[in-house]
């Protein structure tokens, strides 16, 4: 075969033949066709999958943004940090793009995602000693919301395993099992840290207490 | 509960914030020419830690090989040596799975987020005989519900608690819930204003309510423990009712 490729390109003579550069041409062209021809598929392919991508981040956006924004405030205290944890778990959600079995499931994926994240955050957090701004504390304070400031400050001097669970039923209303599932613990642990999360806050706010 | 989330209403997505973190997602994952250029890196790298972990791997089976040749020509190490070699290996075993369960936990290592996986603890069945079937706990469905039930959900939850909702379609739900044992399966740690202990089908009832309206009921019956839980309160006697009508 090559034997019989070379002596069409380059004749008998050794030189190549007029007919075999034109072939080489023509063979070139209809290559760099072909690539052009797939590279525009992928693209178009790659195009249609980014706006599906987007799409559904927007989707999940809509429909959890406000749960998962919370429980990242509830934990950082900051709507910045609130802000990235959002992002990230939106970022790992549509990395991993995970099978649920309902939107229950899904959303617990995500709390759980935003949890373990907004934990390591305020690991990070406790080493650079941010600076907590605490724009909650702001509102409530502008707001003249002496009652829920008061709440706030409250719910923040809890120990931060009393605070998520804390968070997760009074207001996600989620059940003792469901916090269990979503934060890796036991049931009894989490029944636990809420008794305890109530007691403390019983404490602090004396009277003020049904405002839980 | 009403208070708690007024307080953090002020904690919400905006407009904003919405373009901004979309457009930072998109950027992350999504499949531009750049990504594409990245993936091949990737793949390059992928291949490159591949040929590493092969050749790592490769030493260690040789250094693996030769330690056990060389421990084979020691003449202290008999039997019970090799007994506990074989331990020591199961322990690395169980440490390791220790590990991966801590991993998979919430102990708030980095790895965590990584490879979050949350199992659903919610196994849905079709009716009250399947639900009894699978969780082994004799239960029926309630009668005398306080309103008519829009939507009922039967699910088992971590294999062994039984649970039906209704859902009232307003918002209202009742909980009916039962598992083996003495303990409370309601899940409803709530510091109740009032709690009674009722006769009811001369069994022990425990209702816990604020003023007028009844939110919890417990009670022990042949070794299962059952909870009623209301999210809106009910009279005592519909509460009462509900509980009865699970004894005929």
């Amino acid at each position: 075969m090559i034997k019989v490729g070379c002596r069409f390109l380059y004749g008998r003579t050794g030189v190549i033949s007029e007919a075999g550069l034109f072939a080489l041409f023509a063979a070139h062209r209809r290559e760099v066709d072909r690539l052009w021809t797939v590279s525009a598929d992928k693209e178009k392919a790659n195009a249609a999958f980014s706006r599906a991508k987007a799409e559904r981040a927007g989707e999940v956006f809509d429909a959890y943004g406000n749960s998962i924004l919370r429980l990242a405030y509830a934990y950082l205290h900051s709507m910045d940090d609130a802000e990235d944890i959002l992002q990230d778990t939106l970022i790992r959600y549509m990395q991993k793009a995970p099978e649920f079995e309902d939107a229950n499931h899904e959303k617990a994926w995500l709390l759980h995602v935003a949890a373990n994240l907004a934990k390591n955050r305020l690991d990070y957090n406790k080493v650079r000693q941010a600076d907590d701004m605490d724009e909650l504390a702001e509102t409530l304070a502008e707001e003249k919301k002496e009652d829920l400031s008061f709440l706030w400050e409250a719910v923040k001097a809890l120990p931060v395993k009393q605070r998520e669970v804390i968070h997760l039923f009074y207001e996600e209303g989620y059940q003792t099992a469901e916090i269990a599932q979503i934060l890796g613990e036991r049931e009894s642990t989490v029944r636990s840290h809420l008794r305890r999360g109530r007691i403390r806050l019983k404490e602090i706010l004396k009277d003020e207490y049904d405002y839980v | 509960m009403g208070k708690y989330r007024e307080m953090m209403e002020p904690v919400a997505v905006t407009p904003e914030m919405r373009e901004r973190v979309l457009e930072n997602v998109a950027q992350e994952v999504a499949g531009s020419p750049d990504d594409m250029s990245r993936g091949r890196g990737q793949s390059g790298r992928i291949v490159r830690m591949t040929r590493i972990a092969v050749a790592a791997a490769a030493a260690l089976l040789v250094l693996g090989v030769g330690l056990r040749i060389w421990r084979g020509v020691q003449p202290q190490v008999g039997i019970h040596g090799q007994e506990a070699n074989g331990t020591s290996g199961a322990m690395d075993g169980a440490i390791l799975e220790g590990a991966e369960s801590t991993v998979a936990g919430t102990s708030g290592g980095a790895a965590d987020s990584e490879s979050a996986v949350v199992v659903n603890p919610f196994t849905s069945c079709s009716g009250a005989e399947e639900l009894a079937s699978q969780s082994g706990v004799p239960i029926v469905d309630l009668r005398n519900l306080p309103f008519t039930a829009a939507n009922t959900e039967y699910s088992l939850i971590d294999g062994s608690l039984a649970q039906i909702v209704y859902s009232s379609g307003d918002g209202g739900q009742i909980v009916y819930r039962g598992q083996a044992g003495e303990e409370d399966p309601s899940g409803d740690y709530e510091d109740y204003k009032m709690q009674q202990t009722v006769s009811v089908a001369g069994r022990s009832v425990t209702i816990k309510g604020n003023g007028q309206l009844i939110y919890l009921a417990v009670w022990t019956d042949g070794g299962y423990t059952y909870s009623i839980s209301s999210s809106e309160g009910v009279t005592k006697e519909a509460m009462t009712g509900m509980v009865e009508g699970t004894m005929d």
